[in-house]
């Protein structure tokens, strides 16, 4: 038995959240490799160069040029909108379900009546979520690439497929961290998991929507999905520079959700 | 002994409405003292500050001679006992328990353990669907299992049965006796006087009244009435010294004693009764008519 209490607290805060975290893997995961699975049968066909042809700009939108390669196909159908997309919902569930959802349920009260700082508290509660996104995020990483030989899609790169899958994760993390910033300045559990989804979505609007229009081509820079992913995160590899800015916000995301939750009253239920 | 607890114009403001107005505290150490007043009148909101869970907009606190906004480490030598207590409904008390005394940092469960017994609490069973007064028990054993210097409970025997209640007095009484202080708040005052050997009343944010319980027993009116079986000696008990407001219908006689009830009983004892009735002093009213303010009726205009 351990009896350092951020031991206990993380564990705790990752059994909170283990039978969500648990669903939202099979259910990312399944859902993944049944695209996979589909690929043979549409390099079999022409289906997929004639749907290029026909819907170029509106396939832009989604990040699904080139989805006749290999490549193409997997940024088309997982990396640049569904994995990173089902991802960040789990981040910001499960983040928000332990910060401002634990205090709008008075669950926090007692713990912030022990002998922990909040700091300790709310970053052990962000670490338990981050946790459980991990694994979620390891687990699909290790299944997919797993799987890209049995469907043909290896030429794709393991590498590049793994690291894309890391960036999705990133992208979640931060998704998480702005759950976790405003729940920290003191958002209700329905506010911080509106703003965060908002956030996801402004975010691959201004990355990928606006863009099509040529005028607004820039806004792509200020998108953090362009940060973790560029435009086709298999095709072209993750750029580590955009990364570290990612991973840089995020960072600010937690010290502003830290810096809230030592300034203010613990709601009460 | 140095007061455990010190508020010197505490003031909050929950947005325009105030909770707190310059509250001055002060709670002797070495003893149990009764924190009391109506629903919304700040006894949550005195507790929660001087938890740091909530911030005073304005004044000083000290808790076992720190500012509670100090750092986490005072409240190691704290007890708590929430009003609402909020359990993880997954977890069993034992596994409750255990994870609270690894979030103290690895206490030693035996006292857990001796607490559960004393209060008739299974520790095999889910925190989902206890009763509300089970919830209170590992409330109590929680703050207990500590040995804390200073235990802070907020209505500690709402829902508990008349057994626990008294199990409940025998473990402040040692606790007192260890050396820790209590302050209990409640707004029931047969709580706190069973309890309690001082007596704080808040009333809108300020403290209105404070006293020694056996003091002012000492000194509350008591209501009586006797019923006779013969003629009634009215005379002498009105020469009875505090007593007064005496009324005689047929047989019966009813009054107000003030202070000891020791005159009227040795007139009484004089005569063949058929019924006595001398309830509690009204230890609430005799505070605020001795201190301070008089209580104005709940539903005046």
């Amino acid at each position: 038995m351990t009896s350092s209490p951020v031991v206990e607290l993380l564990a705790r805060g990752t059994a909170a959240v283990r039978r969500s975290g648990f669903w939202w893997a099979f259910g990312i995961i399944v859902f993944a490799l049944v695209n996979l699975a589909f690929w043979p049968s549409f390099e079999s066909s022409n289906s997929l160069a004639e749907l290029e042809d026909s819907m170029g700009s509106l396939l832009e939108a989604f990040g699904a040029q080139g989805l006749s390669t290999p490549a193409g196909y997997l940024d088309g159908q997982l990396f640049a909108f569904l994995l990173p997309l089902l991802f960040s919902a789990a981040a910001v569930a499960m983040t928000s379900a332990l910060t401002s959802g634990d205090e709008d349920a008075g669950r926090l009260e007692l713990l912030h009546a022990l002998p922990l700082s909040r700091t300790t508290l709310w970053l052990a509660r962000l670490t338990s979520a981050a946790l459980v996104l991990g694994a979620i995020v390891v687990a699909t990483a290790v299944l997919v690439a797993a799987s890209l030989a049995p469907f043909s899609l290896d030429e794709a790169g393991y590498g590049r497929v793994v690291f894309a899958t890391l960036a999705c994760g990133a992208l979640a993390l931060f998704h998480g961290s702005v759950a976790y910033a405003l729940g920290g300045l003191g958002s209700s559990r329905g506010v911080a998991l509106g703003g965060a989804i908002g956030v996801l979505v402004v975010g691959y609007v201004v990355g990928f929507v606006l863009p099509i229009a040529e005028a607004l081509a820039g806004a792509r820079a200020l998108s953090p999905w362009n940060w973790a992913l560029g435009e086709q995160p298999v095709t072209d590899g993750v750029s580590p520079g955009r990364l570290v800015l990612l991973l840089a916000v995020t960072a600010v995301l937690i010290v502003v959700g830290t810096w809230g939750v030592n300034r203010r009253d613990i709601r009460t239920a | 002994m140095d007061p455990v607890i010190t508020a010197t114009g505490v003031t909050k403001h929950f947005g325009a409405v105030p909770a707190l107005d310059a509250l001055d505290l002060e709670v002797p150490g070495g003893r149990v003292v009764g924190f009391l007043g109506p629903n919304g009148a700040g006894k949550s909101t005195t507790i929660r500050i001087l938890l740091d869970l909530a911030r005073a907009d304005a004044g000083e606190v000290r808790v076992l001679g720190v500012d509670p906004r100090s750092g986490p480490q005072v409240r190691a030598r704290i007890g708590y006992v929430a009003g609402e207590l909020r359990l993880d409904d997954r977890l069993t008390v034992g596994e409750t328990l255990r994870s609270w005394a690894r979030l103290r940092g690895g206490l030693d469960l035996g006292p857990a353990h001796e607490l559960c017994e004393r209060l008739d609490l299974d520790p095999g069973r889910k925190a989902k669907g206890l009763s509300s007064g089970n919830r209170r028990k590992v409330g109590l054993v929680g703050a207990f299992m500590a040995r804390p210097d200073l235990l802070i409970l907020d209505e500690p025997t709402a829902g508990l049965d008349p057994l626990v209640q008294a199990e409940f007095q025998i473990l402040l009484a040692e606790a007192v006796a260890a050396g820790a202080s209590v302050f209990l708040s409640s707004h029931v005052l047969s709580e706190v006087q069973q309890t309690a050997d001082r007596v704080i009343v808040i009333r809108a944010g300020r403290v209105v009244a404070e006293g020694d319980v056996a003091e002012l027993r000492h000194a509350a009116s008591q209501p009586f009435s006797a019923w006779f079986a013969d003629e009634p000696p009215v005379d002498a008990l009105r020469s009875v010294a505090g007593v007064h407001d005496v009324i005689v219908r047929g047989r019966e006689v009813s009054g107000v004693v003030d202070g000891s009830p020791d005159g009227l009983v040795a007139v009484l004892a004089q005569h063949r009764l058929d019924h006595l009735l001398l309830p509690e002093p009204d230890l609430e009213q005799a505070f605020l008519s001795l201190y301070e303010e008089p209580v104005e009726p709940k539903d005046a205009p």
